[in-house]
């Protein structure tokens, strides 16, 4: 069991947006997480990551068996957890390329390995800026400064494929991406499958499976799973929208 | 504060007979003696003026009062790197170390050399003197052993940066004094860098002039020993058409204060400075600037950058002040300032006097804490936490280091901030 979400209820400023959620998975699967608008399901990804300002009251998360919920943020990202974020922030006068070095030199220390030397830590970056046909300009710029809302979606996938998570959480990476930069982050995604590792997709069009198939598909509403199924439950879901299966949970 | 005139008379007294010792001109002799008379009678700055309203030099005073006439015993001093190529004047506890300078620059008709081995050229009495309107130019007048003296003639552009080091190693007060004239369409970089590892009393003066056309890049900074007091001012004078582009950085003492006055006193003369100051553990840095536009036509463009952590201190006054004849003036000046933790404080006052009518000046000052958002996306990546806070002071401060000319240098305060930084141990608010 790579992930293991148990009846987790969470709050952010005194009001319940998860409400007992449970999500188990198996390393080298993919999931899809889907749903309504205020479902919870960027609130669910960034309480993985951990961001503060959320309080969880129930439930258990725990990762290789690890209690999740235990650990910092860059704990949890050396232990193998990446974020892919909504909105990536753009943080002007950290260079992108430095701010990789030091996330794979805290992973080196934390594992006890040396860091990365120069040499090889360029050509691996340089080669995954190839595979995401990234311009080599934005190596000298700062981390998603002056990116478009496509550019700073791939800025995220290119991050993920330096690092190599085993748990890639990637929140609406396709929201604002026209067709081919939707091809190469999917691609950049496809390409980092693995038997040991698995993605976490939050997303709301059907589109983005099209490229990266699921495995299981989660229906999120109200703070809860309120159903799961195979790749095929997206289709149905596009075609019929949310609301016959709300209705099914409800009633 | 009740000054002890004695121990200032006695220190005085040591001052003149190094002076005779050394075989330095007799108008000396008054001129010491008027300077610490006017001393006496002001004393050091105290709260109640509006200047130095935040900034309580009572410690500074007794440091003084009690040190002054004591003979200081050189140590090992710091001497930080420079760049290979430039032309260094080393000052040890304020005496000239002619050991650990390079040589003197050969240019025809111009100088770089310490300012004791110049007193009997021509113009000397003139440019001593002149140590400026600032609160303790006359302390300074008064004690001063030695410092810098830089001429560069006209239509000439040096190419090696002049670097003046002014390292203390003992609890001693020094007077360094720093003059610069630059001749008409001249050019120089001077890096004026200050630092110790004992708690010195440093009362420090530099007067910059500036002919027409010319370029002068100042940079100073300021690394005292945390026990230390740094007063410092500065007085630029601009002519027609000439720049001047100043970094001013502090990054130690416990009480620094640092006054830059730049006089814009020919239509298109230009000014750009960049400040930073970065304050922890119990420290105060106060920084004044006084942009002074006194004919048409001229530019400024001031911006400062303040780190504040523990229970840190920082105070920034910057004034724009624009005489009714500097028509078309262009001004514009802005302090940043950056809260680590509760406890640390600023107290900012941007100001503008003007008098002409048909000007541009814009003034602003900004404070708060470290994006949340910024610091967890990098913790998400893997970034630990005092690393991420570290990163994200670095691009804070980055505006104004990125303005040092010389690469090494850049690398040196980065560190030196870092270093500073690691310090703080973990401790940080979101």
């Amino acid at each position: 069991m790579l992930l293991e979400v148990k009846d987790l209820h969470a709050s952010i400023g005194g009001k319940e947006i998860l409400k007992g959620l449970s999500l188990t998975i198996k390393a080298g699967e993919v999931h899809a997480i889907m749903g309504p608008n205020g479902s919870g399901k960027s609130t669910l990804a960034q309480i993985l990551a951990g961001r503060e300002g959320y309080e969880v009251t129930a439930g258990s998360v725990r990762y290789n068996g690890v209690n999740l919920l235990d650990l910092e943020p860059e704990g949890r990202a050396q232990a193998g957890l990446f974020l892919g974020f909504q909105y990536p922030v753009e943080i002007p006068g950290v260079n992108n390329v430095y701010l990789l070095k030091a996330a794979l030199n805290a992973r080196q220390k934390a594992a006890a390995k040396p860091e990365i030397d120069a040499v090889s830590f360029m050509r691996l970056v340089k080669e995954k800026a190839a595979l995401m046909e990234m311009d080599q300009s934005f190596l000298s710029r700062s981390v998603n400064e002056g990116f478009s809302g496509g550019e700073k979606k791939r800025n995220e996938i290119f991050q993920m494929a330096v690092l190599e998570p085993t748990l890639a959480i990637l929140d609406e990476t396709d929201s604002g991406l026209d067709i081919d930069a939707l091809k190469v982050v999917a691609n950049g995604v496809n390409l980092q499958r693995r038997d040991d590792r698995s993605v976490l997709l939050i997303t709301h069009y059907q589109r983005l499976l099209d490229y990266i198939e699921p495995d299981y598909v989660h229906v999120l509403a109200n703070g809860k799973i309120i159903h799961s199924g195979d790749k095929s439950l997206a289709l149905q879901l596009e075609a019929e929208g949310y609301d016959a299966l709300m209705a099914k949970a409800a009633g | 504060m009740n000054l002890d005139p004695k121990n200032y008379r006695a220190a005085l007294a040591n001052t003149l007979k190094q002076d005779a010792d050394a075989g330095h001109p007799e108008w000396l002799l008054p001129i010491r003696n008027k300077a610490l008379e006017q001393f006496l009678k002001q004393g050091f700055p105290h709260t109640k003026l509006e200047n130095w309203r935040y900034t309580n030099l009572a410690p500074m005073s007794e440091r003084s009062n009690a040190s002054v006439a004591q003979p200081v015993a050189v140590s090992d001093a710091i001497v930080p790197a420079t760049d290979s190529d430039s032309l260094m004047l080393v000052f040890i506890n304020g005496m000239f170390s002619s050991h650990k300078s390079s040589h003197s620059a050969t240019l025809a008709n111009g100088v770089v050399s310490n300012m004791a081995a110049q007193l009997d050229t021509d113009g000397a009495e003139d440019w001593l003197r002149n140590s400026g309107d600032s609160d303790l130019a006359q302390l300074n007048l008064a004690m001063t052993n030695d410092g810098a003296v830089v001429q560069i003639p006209d239509n000439t552009e040096l190419a090696e940066t002049i670097h003046i080091i002014f390292s203390n190693t003992a609890e001693a007060n020094v007077f360094p004094r720093v003059i610069i004239q630059l001749g008409r369409n001249a050019k120089a970089t001077v890096v004026e860098h200050h630092i110790s590892n004992a708690a010195c009393v440093s009362t420090a003066i530099t007067n910059i002039s500036c002919g027409e056309g010319s370029r002068i890049t100042y940079q100073k900074l300021q690394e005292e020993h945390a026990g230390s007091f740094h007063v410092a001012a500065q007085t630029i004078k601009l002519a027609k058409d000439s720049h001047c582009d100043i970094v001013n950085i502090d990054l130690g003492a416990a009480i620094a204060r640092n006054d830059l006055r730049i006089l814009l006193q020919g239509s298109g003369a230009a000014a750009k400075v960049n400040g930073l100051f970065l304050v922890d553990a119990e420290r105060h840095a106060d920084n004044h600037l006084r942009l002074e536009h006194q004919a048409p036509h001229t530019r400024s463009r001031a911006q400062y950058a303040g780190v504040m952590a523990n229970k840190g201190h920082g105070v920034f006054n910057g004034m724009i002040h624009v005489a009714q004849t500097a028509q078309k003036t262009d001004a514009a000046l802005n302090n940043k300032n950056l809260l680590l933790t509760p406890g640390a404080e600023i107290d900012t006052k941007p100001e503008l006097e003007i008098y002409a009518d048909d000007v541009k000046c814009a003034h602003g000052s900004t404070t708060g804490q470290l994006d949340a958002v910024s610091l967890f996306y990098l913790r998400s990546r893997g970034v630990p936490q005092q690393i991420a806070r570290n990163m994200l002071v670095q691009a804070f401060a980055l505006e104004v280091v990125q303005q040092l000319t010389s690469k090494n240098l850049r690398e040196y305060i980065q560190n030196s901030v870092e270093q500073r930084l690691n310090e703080l141990g973990a401790v940080i608010e979101t």
